[in-house]
């Protein structure tokens, strides 16, 4: 390491920046490869630069700690009044839950015990699970393209908004049904179900294609049309319990 | 707080202010904690934590300039770092998770925080060693890539030549610690 000069060292220190023009950044490259003292030299100089961002973020996170003790974290004079406080808010809850309970059964009662109907609406939320993505898997390098990538990108941080703009460019059927999904997300059904039809008649075999299209008719309302996509359908393993549930549910509307 | 739009959040941070990192830390804290813990069935010391390094790979891709514009919400990039370093706790203390019925890390999970190998761990040791104005220039220099002028304004030096000429002092101070210490 000794054997280089000021320049050499600034040279090469500016290629581990990433600072040098693509001409002479190849010539370093080459340089180094051949030669163990500039290999060396640079080993350490990226080390430096790792060195620093790990002692700065060190010193971020020390911060925030402290920050976190200091604001967000009972102090040891204050943890006895909070518990108690806790408590007493806990019994309120114990007693307010006791009263709803009595309320609840009053009015089942008063309504001759007949279970509650669910509208459709909330039938769907209760069954409604966004599926996750199984089509690109950005990490593994089987993305297709960029662009289905980025679309399904932005369905995992669930931007939904922004992934459907994204799928809608896109042809593939599984850019149309993820698409479908972000429109249920968004409470746009009536949009949703011709890509929720369309994929479920090209892959008559799969549960989630059926599944997803009879939630996109329950909600919009059509629960006849649902039962009847539901009883069609030979569901598999536990997705059986599943549909016969929702079936007795969609029975009672 | 949260309602500051994401651009000033972003020239916050790009100018350097340090008090933005808390400031994002108050006014994410709690519906992050809420949403990890809902989620994901964690333990709430784990899901601070990793909010705590959420902040810190957000704050260190705005200052490093690898994200200068948001197409989304702060808020929803911010989740998708903490996603994908919660997906990555999950994996490493719970191997017997069937890993394919999790969501895949995104891209975002380039990001996060690398093992050290023992010489960047010297390094940063000997980082944490130094004191001002080495400190301060170094981590300007390499954490932010601020320009010679702008350190020379905000640690009030003559002239670019004198930064240049500490911020090398500083750096073989750095040298002589590892080599001192070799791995």
């Amino acid at each position: 390491m000794s054997t280089l000069t000021d320049t050499q060292r600034a040279q090469i220190e500016a290629y581990c920046e990433g600072l040098l023009p693509a001409a002479e950044a190849l010539q370093v490259a080459e340089r180094l490869a051949d030669n163990p003292a500039w290999m060396a030299y640079a080993e350490s100089h990226r080390a430096l630069l790792q060195g620093v961002d790990a002692a700065v973020e060190a010193r971020f996170k020390a911060a925030l700690q402290a920050h976190e003790s200091a604001q967000h974290r009972p102090s040891p004079d204050e943890a006895p009044a909070r518990r108690a406080a806790f408590a007493e808010r806990r019994i309120l809850g114990w007693l307010l839950a006791i009263l709803l309970a009595l309320g609840t059964i009053v009015a089942l009662w008063w309504n001759n015990r007949t279970p509650p109907v669910s509208p459709p609406a909330v039938i769907f939320a209760e069954y409604f699970t966004p599926p996750l993505n199984t089509w690109i898997v950005t990490t593994r390098g089987v993305a297709d393209t960029a662009a289905s990538a980025r679309a399904m990108h932005l369905y995992d941080t669930g931007d939904f908004e922004a992934a459907a703009v994204a799928l809608a460019k896109l042809a593939a059927p599984e850019a149309q049904w993820y698409l479908g999904m972000c429109l249920l997300q968004m409470g746009d059904y009536r949009e949703a179900l011709p890509l929720l039809r369309a994929y479920r008649e090209a892959h008559p075999t799969e549960a989630e294609a059926h599944w997803y299209f009879v939630l996109n008719l329950v909600a919009l309302g059509e629960i006849e049309e649902a039962r009847q996509a539901l009883e069609s359908y030979a569901w598999p393993g536990a997705a059986k319990a599943r549909a016969d549930q929702l079936w007795r549910d969609l029975a009672r509307e | 707080m949260n309602q500051l739009p994401p651009d000033q959040w972003l020239h916050r941070i790009q100018q350097g202010d340090e008090t933005a990192l808390q400031a994002l830390y108050d006014a994410y804290r709690t519906p992050f904690i809420a949403w990890a813990l809902r989620h994901f069935k964690c333990a709430e010391a784990d899901a601070i934590d990793i909010f705590q390094d959420s902040v810190i790979v957000l704050y260190r891709n705005v200052a490093q300039g690898r994200l200068t514009e948001l197409t989304s919400s702060l808020k929803t990039y911010l989740y998708a770092i903490g996603r994908n370093l919660l997906l990555k706790r999950l994996r490493d203390h719970r191997p017997h998770l069937d890993l394919e019925a999790l969501p895949q890390l995104s891209e975002l999970a380039l990001d996060l925080p690398p093992t050290l190998t023992p010489l960047q761990a010297q390094a940063k040791a000997a980082v944490q060693r130094l004191s001002e104005p080495c400190r301060s220039i170094i981590q300007m220099v390499y954490y932010r890539s601020f320009s010679m002028e702008v350190i020379k304004e905000r640690l009030g030096y003559k002239n670019e030549t004198v930064v240049r000429a500490q911020k090398k002092r500083c750096m073989q101070y750095l040298r002589k610690a590892l080599e001192n210490n070799p791995t």
